[in-house]
């Protein structure tokens, strides 16, 4: 024991003999961890919360359907005809779903007639869950109990030629196999950044989708989570399916794995690029004290006590600059948390555009604890790496050849 | 016997190029000997140091160190024996400078594995023979150079190994204190027997010895007389 604690207390006190350039080293260290860590809580944040607003916005998380409603090779058509009823999804919870219905219809203005989405939703827990009425622009949101109500997209209005306050026809086919045809009132435009959704998407309640496409009152096409971003898909209940947002956008959900892997690169390559900066500056320093092993190898140390002192330094040293950036990293994590980054300084002061809706380009970070050991893992994984050129190379020439 | 050159030839180089920094040293070291291995620079003083202690290999002939040929070791086997069985005391004293006195006189001796009240005892006892018991905390660089010398020896002589080499260990020390730390040899020397070998071309030192080898161009011959 008390060998070990003389190597300790040597290897410490050797860290002191160079003050300047182990502070440097250190603090190449710190910030090296530090950022590495900011970083990818920034990127995992950023692609967290951007994504999470979008879906909040009109996808959810995820979404309950009938079997068949969505054909399995692409997640954005579906099949009107698969309903669900109340009863078969009565296990999940009312607090964190939406019920939708969703019709392809045709919807005529003076202008022209146009292919278009509506949607059926219930106002009353869209305006508690989800994000739609966020992009309400003009008039007002759709009331519970309201009649052939509607909201259009801005884009998709001014293409039909009509304004708020106006009526459009809209016509498309029922599920009893009817033409479905009726006049709505458009009480709201939305805005959604200029984007594909707010040429493609109309809103209505529920009922009056009910109404228009002759499906029985206890009937919806999805049941839509606006829970916890996070949160993994509840089992399906008997009867339905549940089909994750990650299914419904693979792209976008590919391009969420790609910031992350992009950015563990980046940190690789930092992390190479401070162990190889740590590896020039170790070599001098142990080929400054040559002599010193020389002298050490000649009393009796063996070159596995040298490379121990060495290493028991390095460790050191390590242990100072990864902790220091251990607390730097989660403490910046935690301002930003506290005040959330502006993306706009990054794109110009303009939206970001996602599946056709803009999204608020403002990023609070949140702390993945996971990153605040596996940052430093890998800056020590590549500290020990560099260690090993310097350490062979001074253990040979201690031992001077015969 | 202590130690047993025969036939000790050491050269570097090779060719026209070749340099025999020992030529054919037959030599016996006796236990509580105190030999000066005495020559001009350059003529093979340091290298038969390095040669008795096994920090370097012979090219031919062998060496036994109480019956045991050591030039057949690996490097690591040779350092662990020098560890067990010298101290070695240098021109420029090589203290480092990170540990007190006393840590210095302790290194070789937690690199032996004693336990630490052996090393606190054996400390004591090297710093007090050596005259710096009252100096124990002091580091290198709070010390002159006479005082870093005898921390030196009380590194060297600690473990009370079975020999002592010191290479030129006055060379750096004006004559006043050359002559005390040649008085602190002799006195380790007589009182527990020490063997010591060191190299010096201080011609002063050498009626003080009870044996000097003289080398010259890698030849030894033993005499008081040039």
């Amino acid at each position: 024991m008390s060998r070990q604690r003389f190597l300790l207390k040597f290897s410490w006190r050797n860290l002191g003999r160079h003050p300047i350039r182990t502070l440097i080293m250190a603090l190449g260290l710190a910030f090296g961890t530090g950022y590495i860590i900011f970083a990818l809580n920034f990127s995992a944040s950023a692609s967290q919360e951007i994504i999470a607003d979008f879906l909040a916005q009109y996808f959810g998380n995820h979404q309950v359907v009938a079997p068949g409603y969505y054909p399995d090779i692409d997640k954005k058509k579906f099949d009107q005809n698969y309903t669900l009823s109340d009863d078969q999804v009565a296990t999940l919870s009312p607090e964190t779903y939406v019920r939708r219905v969703t019709l392809p219809i045709f919807l005529s203005g003076p202008r022209k007639t146009l292919g278009t989405l509506l949607t059926g939703l219930s106002p009353t827990q869209e305006l508690r869950l989800s994000k739609v009425s966020k992009a309400l622009s003009q008039g007002r949101f759709l009331s519970e109990d309201g009649v052939n109500e509607i909201l259009l997209g801005e884009k998709l209005a001014r293409k039909l030629g009509v304004k708020l306050g106006e009526e459009v026809a809209i016509f498309g086919q029922a599920l009893d196999g009817s033409v479905a045809n009726d006049i709505f009132h458009i009480v709201g435009l939305m805005n959604f950044g200029g984007g594909d959704m707010e040429e493609n998407l109309a809103f209505t309640s529920i009922h009056s989708a009910r109404t228009l496409a002759v499906i029985p009152e206890n009937r919806f096409h999805q049941l839509i989570s606006f829970g916890t971003f996070n949160d993994a898909p509840p089992p399906a209940p008997p009867g339905t399916e549940v089909v994750s947002w990650k299914t419904i956008l693979p792209e976008i959900y590919g391009s969420m794995n790609f910031i992350d892997i992009f950015t563990w690169i980046v940190a690789v390559i930092i992390v190479v690029v401070i162990s190889l900066g740590m590896g020039n500056t170790l070599m001098i320093t142990f080929l400054e004290r040559e002599k010193e092993f020389y002298s050490l190898n000649v009393i009796g140390a063996r070159s596995s006590w040298i490379a121990l002192a060495l290493g028991l330094e390095v460790i050191m040293l390590g242990v100072l600059g990864i902790g220091t950036g251990i607390i730097i990293g989660n403490l910046v994590t935690s301002f930003f948390h506290v005040v959330p980054i502006s993306l706009k300084l990054f794109t110009g002061g303009k939206d970001i555009m996602m599946g056709g809706m803009a999204i608020i380009p403002r990023v609070r970070l949140w702390h993945h604890h996971q990153y605040s050991w596996q940052a430093p893992l890998l800056v020590f994984f590549f500290l020990t790496l560099s260690l090993i050129f310097p350490i062979q190379r001074i253990i040979q020439r201690s031992r001077r050849a015969d | 016997m202590l130690i047993e050159m025969q036939n000790l030839t050491k050269t570097y180089g090779e060719g026209d190029q070749l340099v025999h920094a020992t030529q054919d040293v037959n030599l016996k070291i006796l236990e509580g000997d105190f030999i000066a291995v005495v020559g001009p620079s350059g003529s093979g003083k340091t290298t038969l140091l390095n040669l008795l202690a096994g920090l370097l290999g012979p090219t031919s002939g062998s060496i036994l160190h109480r019956g045991k040929e050591i030039q057949h070791l690996s490097m690591e086997e040779r350092t662990a024996h020098r560890l067990a069985n010298m101290g070695f005391v240098f021109q420029d004293y090589q203290l480092l400078p990170v540990l007190t006195a006393r840590e210095n006189v302790e290194l070789p001796l937690q690199m032996r594995n004693m336990s630490q009240a052996e090393i606190d005892e054996k400390t004591a006892w090297a710093m007090t023979q050596v005259g710096l018991g009252d100096k124990f905390d002091r580091y290198p660089r709070q010390l002159s150079g006479g005082q870093q010398q005898r921390v030196a020896i009380a590194r060297a002589v600690a473990g009370r190994p079975s020999l002592i080499l010191a290479d030129e260990p006055t060379a750096n020390l004006d004559s006043k204190t050359a002559q005390d730390i040649i008085d602190l040899f002799k006195k380790l020397n007589q009182e527990f027997k020490l063997t010591f070998v060191f190299s010096t071309h201080d011609p002063r030192l050498i009626d003080q010895v009870k044996r000097v080898l003289r080398i010259n161009d890698g030849q030894l011959r033993e005499g008081k007389t040039p």
